[in-house]
Formats: C-alpha cells, sequence, structure tokens
C-alpha cells in the first residue's frame, strides 16, 4: 500500500516538474503590478486634491460671502441656527402696532416675523430696513452682521421673552413686574400649541387671546375659519393687547390636527371568542363587547369542521370566533368561525356533543380542549391537561398564543389552555394546531374580577 | 526553504519588488501545478496563478511573516480555482506540452480527467501541495472523513488507469 502510494507520489511529482510554464506569466504579472501601483498614486493625489480643494473652499467662505446674499459659511451657518431658534420659539414678543402691520403687508413667514421682532428690538433700526434687506433674500446671518449684532444676544432676546411670558403666567408672583409688563406690551406675537378654544375665545399656551370679526385667520396662505382650528393645531397669533385682554389680528395656523386627522384612517384589528347575543341580518352583538358589529357580504362565516357556511348560521347563543377590524368608528367582521352551535341545535344532537365534550373525539376531526396544563414536556413537545386522557403534540406549526405571539416554553404547568387539534390514530397523540394561554396569575385576576362583579372593562378589546 | 520565504515576504512587505520576484520565481510552480491539477487548462490556471500572486501584492502589508506563507497561498489560489471553475462550468483541456517523459504525464492528466472537480482538487493538494488531511478539510470546507474518502476513491481510479498502463 505504502509503496503505491510512493509510486503515486513520484508520478505526480514527475507531473509537476514537466509542467512548462509560461515564461510571459512572469513579466505580465510585474506589469500588472506596476499599473495597479500607478493607479493607486493616482488616487492618492486626487484624493489630495480635493482634500485641498475643500480646505481652501471653508477657508476661502469664511472670509468671502461665497454663498452670494446669504454671506460667508460662518453668516450661513449663523442664520440657520438663528431659523431654527425661531422655529422653536414658543412665547410672546412685544411690539408696536405699525409693526404688526407691517409684517402683515409683507405677508412673511412666521419665522421672519419672529426673527424681525426680536432684531427690532436689539437693533433699534427701523422695520422696513430690515423687511428690505429679507426682501432681497439676504440671509438672516447676513443680516445679522450687517445690523452688528451677534447671534447670541438675539437667542437670548427669544429666551427671555418665553421666561417673560412664562413668569407672568406661572404662580401671580411679581405682581408689580407683570403690571409694568403690561403697561409695556401693545402688540405680542404668539407662537404656540392651541390648548382650547371657548366660543370666541382661543387658549395658546396658556395665553387666552380673543377672536373678533376682523381676526384674519390662514392655514397655508387660504382663508380659514375659526370653526377650522383644532386643539392641538400649531399657532402664530399676532395680537394687539387692550387693557387686560389680547384681541386677534391674524392667526397663522403651521400644523392643522384637522387635515391631519383627515388623512390618517384609524385602523385596528382585534380577535375575540365569544357568544352571539343578538344578530339583525347585519348588525351583530356578542356577550364580550360593547357596540354593534357590522356583518356584511365580505364577512367569511364558517363553521368549525365543516367549512364555510352563511349568514343565517349566525344564532344567537352560539360561541363564535370572531376576527374585528376597526375602521373609523366602524366595527367590521371580517370573518367568524361559529365554534359551538346554540343550545336548541345542541340538545337536537345530544349525546354525540356530551361525548366529545368528555375527550372521546371523533378521528381526524378538529376539536377543542380546555382545561388546565397538568403536564409540559418539553423535550417531546407534550402537553397534557386535565380531564382528558389523551397527550396532545406541539409541533413547529403550531400556533401560540399568551398575550401575544408566544413559545412552547411559555407554557406552565397549571396554566388555563384551549387547545384546537386533530385526533391522530388510537393512542397516538392530538396534534396540536392552534393553543390560547391564560397564565396562571391572569386566570386568578379574571376569577377574582368575575367575582366582585367588576365589569368596567368588559368589551374592550 | 521555509527561512528563505519568510525572509522574502518580510521584503515584499516592505515593498521590494526584487523579493517579490524571487518569490514568485521559487513558488510558482507549486501553485501553478495544484492550480492546473484542479482546472487542467493553461490559459484558466495561468489566470488564477497571476491573480493570486497579484492579490498577494495588494495585500502584501496585512500578510503575517510568521505564518506559512505556503498555506496562504494555497487559500488564495484555491478561492480563485473555485470561482473560474464557477464562471467556467466546464473543463477546457488543452494540449499541454511537457519538456521530457511525455507519457507518464499525458497519463496523470487523462487520469485526473477521470476524476470529479472535488476529488481533483483532494488528490492535487495531497500529492502536489504535500497538504494534510485537515488542512484540505478546510480549505475545500468538508469534513476529514469526506475527504479520506474521496483521497481514497480518487487514488484507487488512478491507480487503476496508472497499473493499466503498467508504469
Amino acid at each position: 500500500m505504502k509503496k503505491s502510494d510512493d509510486k503515486l507520489k513520484d508520478v505526480f511529482n514527475d507531473f509537476k516538474n514537466g509542467l512548462q510554464l509560461n515564461k510571459n506569466m512572469e513579466g505580465r504579472l510585474l506589469e500588472m503590478i506596476g499599473k495597479k501601483e500607478m493607479a493607486a498614486h493616482r488616487r492618492k493625489f486626487l484624493l489630495g486634491l480635493v482634500g485641498a480643494a475643500i480646505a481652501a473652499f471653508l477657508v476661502i467662505s469664511s472670509i468671502a460671502p461665497v454663498f452670494g446674499k446669504s454671506g460667508t459659511l460662518p453668516q450661513v451657518i449663523a442664520g440657520l441656527n438663528l431659523e431654527r431658534s425661531a422655529n422653536s420659539f414658543k412665547g410672546s414678543l412685544s411690539t408696536d402696532d405699525r409693526i404688526i402691520e407691517e409684517l402683515e403687508d409683507q405677508d412673511l413667514s412666521p419665522i421672519d416675523s419672529i426673527i424681525i421682532v426680536a432684531l427690532l428690538k436689539e437693533s433699534g433700526m427701523p422695520a422696513d430696513k430690515i423687511i428690505e434687506m429679507r426682501n432681497e433674500k439676504m440671509g438672516w446671518g447676513r443680516i445679522l452682521s450687517e445690523l452688528s449684532i451677534s447671534l447670541n444676544s438675539i437667542k437670548n432676546t427669544l429666551k427671555q421673552a418665553q421666561n417673560v411670558i412664562d413668569e407672568e403666567e406661572g404662580n401671580g408672583e411679581g405682581e408689580e413686574t407683570k403690571e409694568e409688563n403690561q403697561n409695556q406690551l401693545k402688540f405680542v406675537v404668539v407662537k404656540g400649541i392651541l390648548n382650547d378654544i371657548d366660543g370666541s375665545i382661543v387658549t395658546v399656551n396658556e395665553t387666552e387671546i380673543l377672536l373678533t370679526e376682523e381676526t384674519i385667520i390662514k392655514c397655508r396662505g387660504k382663508s380659514v375659519t375659526a370653526n377650522d382650528l383644532t386643539i392641538g393645531d400649531e399657532l402664530l397669533v399676532k395680537a394687539s393687547k387692550i387693557e387686560d385682554v389680547f384681541e386677534a389680528k391674524s392667526i397663522l395656523v403651521f400644523t392643522n390636527m384637522k387635515e391631519n386627522k383627515g388623512t390618517e384612517k384609524e385602523t385596528k384589528e382585534f380577535e375575540l371568542r365569544s357568544a352571539i347575543v343578538s344578530f339583525d341580518g347585519s348588525i351583530l352583538t356578542i356577550s364580550d363587547f360593547e357596540g354593534g358589529i357590522l356583518v356584511d357580504e365580505n364577512t367569511k362565516i364558517q363553521r368549525k369542521g365543516e367549512g364555510r357556511t352563511d349568514i343565517e348560521s349566525l344564532e344567537v347563543d352560539a360561541t363564535v370566533q370572531i376576527h374585528i377590524r376597526k375602521d373609523g368608528d366602524v366595527y367590521h367582521a371580517t370573518s367568524i368561525v361559529i365554534l359551538e352551535k346554540a343550545e336548541n341545535e345542541e340538545n337536537e344532537e345530544g349525546e354525540e356533543e356530551s361525548e366529545q365534550e368528555k375527550g372521546n373525539v371523533s378521528k381526524n376531526k378538529k376539536e377543542t380542549f380546555k382545561g388546565e396544563v397538568s403536564v409540559v414536556n418539553p423535550d417531546d413537545g407534550i402537553l397534557a391537561i386535565f380531564g382528558y386522557d389523551m397527550l396532545f403534540k406541539i409541533s413547529e406549526d403550531t400556533l401560540i398564543i399568551s398575550n401575544g405571539k408566544a413559545e412552547f416554553s411559555d407554557i406552565n404547568e397549571g396554566d388555563s389552555v384551549e387547545i384546537i387539534g386533530t385526533e391522530q390514530e388510537e393512542g397516538e397523540p392530538v396534534s396540536a394546531e392552534k393553543i390560547t394561554v391564560t397564565k396562571r396569575n391572569e386566570q386568578q385576576e379574571k376569577n377574582k374580577n368575575k367575582g366582585n362583579g367588576n365589569s368596567k372593562d368588559k368589551g374592550k378589546p | 526553504m521555509e527561512d528563505k520565504l519568510k525572509m522574502l515576504v518580510l521584503q515584499i512587505k516592505d515593498g521590494n519588488k526584487d523579493a517579490f520576484t524571487e518569490f514568485y520565481r521559487l513558488t510558482v510552480r507549486y501553485v501553478y501545478s495544484i492550480v492546473y491539477a484542479y482546472l487542467l487548462s493553461n490559459e484558466d490556471t495561468e489566470d488564477v496563478v497571476q491573480n493570486t500572486y497579484l492579490k498577494l501584492y495588494v495585500i502584501r502589508k496585512r500578510v503575517n511573516p510568521e505564518k506559512p506563507i505556503l498555506a496562504y497561498m494555497k487559500r488564495i489560489a484555491i478561492n480563485y480555482a473555485f470561482k473560474q471553475m464557477r464562471q467556467k462550468k466546464k473543463v477546457i483541456i488543452k494540449e499541454v506540452s511537457f519538456a521530457n517523459d511525455e507519457g507518464t504525464k499525458e497519463l496523470v492528466q487523462e487520469a485526473l480527467k477521470k476524476l470529479d472537480e472535488k476529488d481533483r482538487i483532494v488528490i492535487a493538494l495531497h500529492y502536489l501541495g504535500n497538504t494534510s488531511v485537515k488542512e484540505i478539510s478546510l480549505l475545500v470546507n468538508e469534513k476529514e472523513g469526506s475527504v479520506k474518502s474521496r483521497l481514497f476513491r480518487a487514488r484507487k481510479k488512478l491507480k487503476e488507469v496508472i497499473n493499466n498502463e503498467k508504469i
């Protein structure tokens, strides 16, 4: 054996030594390596060039107005920063009626309005000059630079304006300051969330504002009425203060909850097992659910073990497994499985039914088994429940539900289960298709509630 | 030989092209024979060998000189050879010219043709690459037992061919 293997080795050795290699291979390889190195050098050079160009651009942009009317890079950054602060601002800024009118005439955006009012407080510059600069498409960073105002001072102004309102509407402390502020406040810009609507009074953040016949309300450029306002809307209100009352001159609606609701259709789905209380041909009521459930031609109705059936099969007292979808305010039954027949039908079938309840199920027919788990053997995938003399086999296909999808390992002895399964050959375990588990503590809680007659949550899915 | 290769690898890591050429000359026949025994095509083998050395040059800085470089070369070459085989989907066997003892080489080539792809790479690594069963199993991603049975089966077939020709 060894000898013949050595012989093979010799043969292969001869084979290796006999191979005639292409002499050009070495030259070609070195040429390719040369090309690769050249490409790598070129790539490094280009990357360096791009890096240098970016660095040069950053240096130049910090001193020269490379962004046109938006100014230099630091000015662009300052402008964006200021716009962000104005956008998140929720409070009141005081100014006089002439400026409010001017802002309204220009039809400026809410953010621009807030920044202009804040700038006026800081700079003392005429409003028309600032508006003119803005209309020339100058960036806010550049405008700040032209007015020699620092970004921080404007941000502080916005912050203080918010604090003043907070204090005023706080615990009623500092009455003298409040009065002083009230004397100063003539016209204010309030930005915030609509918290309440009471007739002609709207509450934005904590500020109550009176709507008058002259109040202009706009949403996305279109005129709307007070009826279109919804609690939760984000508003910018320009108001005048007469004595203690804020009178809204104009309201801009940023986010309209009503519109949003219109696009978001509320849809929920859930499944229940319950007994039919009444059915009038289209509306079904069941014992564990408040309100009617719509049954129509789209509802799939089945009788367990028999397949599809018609609407006539829905009888009072029958136990059903029902899948409900909530479309807006309507509960719609998408599928109904009749599990147990109504009492009168049950009597007709007599012994057969009662025998099934005892566990003497007919072969290869789907059945439901209910009871407390007596044995769990996860190694063999076997389960036993009190009251039945057969075992239940759990496979990968078995659907286990316990407050959502669960695993076999979640089932413990003492838990209540409802098993839907098919009996196999005699002596073979029942093949479980679906197991609904009620944990022992949940069951106890349920029983306790039943005992107390607590039916507060009854019918809530 | 191992020490010499280790020294050359250290020089290649520093970008020494002469060392790379010397390394190539010392090892190319070894790599070529393994790949050729598998692909049985000069053209394909040349492509694979070229790519193997090119790859080594590209990743030279990451190569650990303390580890056997030939094992590393075998790994790269086999990966490229498998890729080449997948692309071709068929074995193109071309005429090979031999320096001497034409009969024996043709016979080996004929014998190799009779083996399936996996058996061929196992035989090539074992007899041409002096590779252990354990290492072959890692290189071809098969269990040691499977490699052993492939070796046994292939060896039997090769012997049959060789004995019939009475070498």
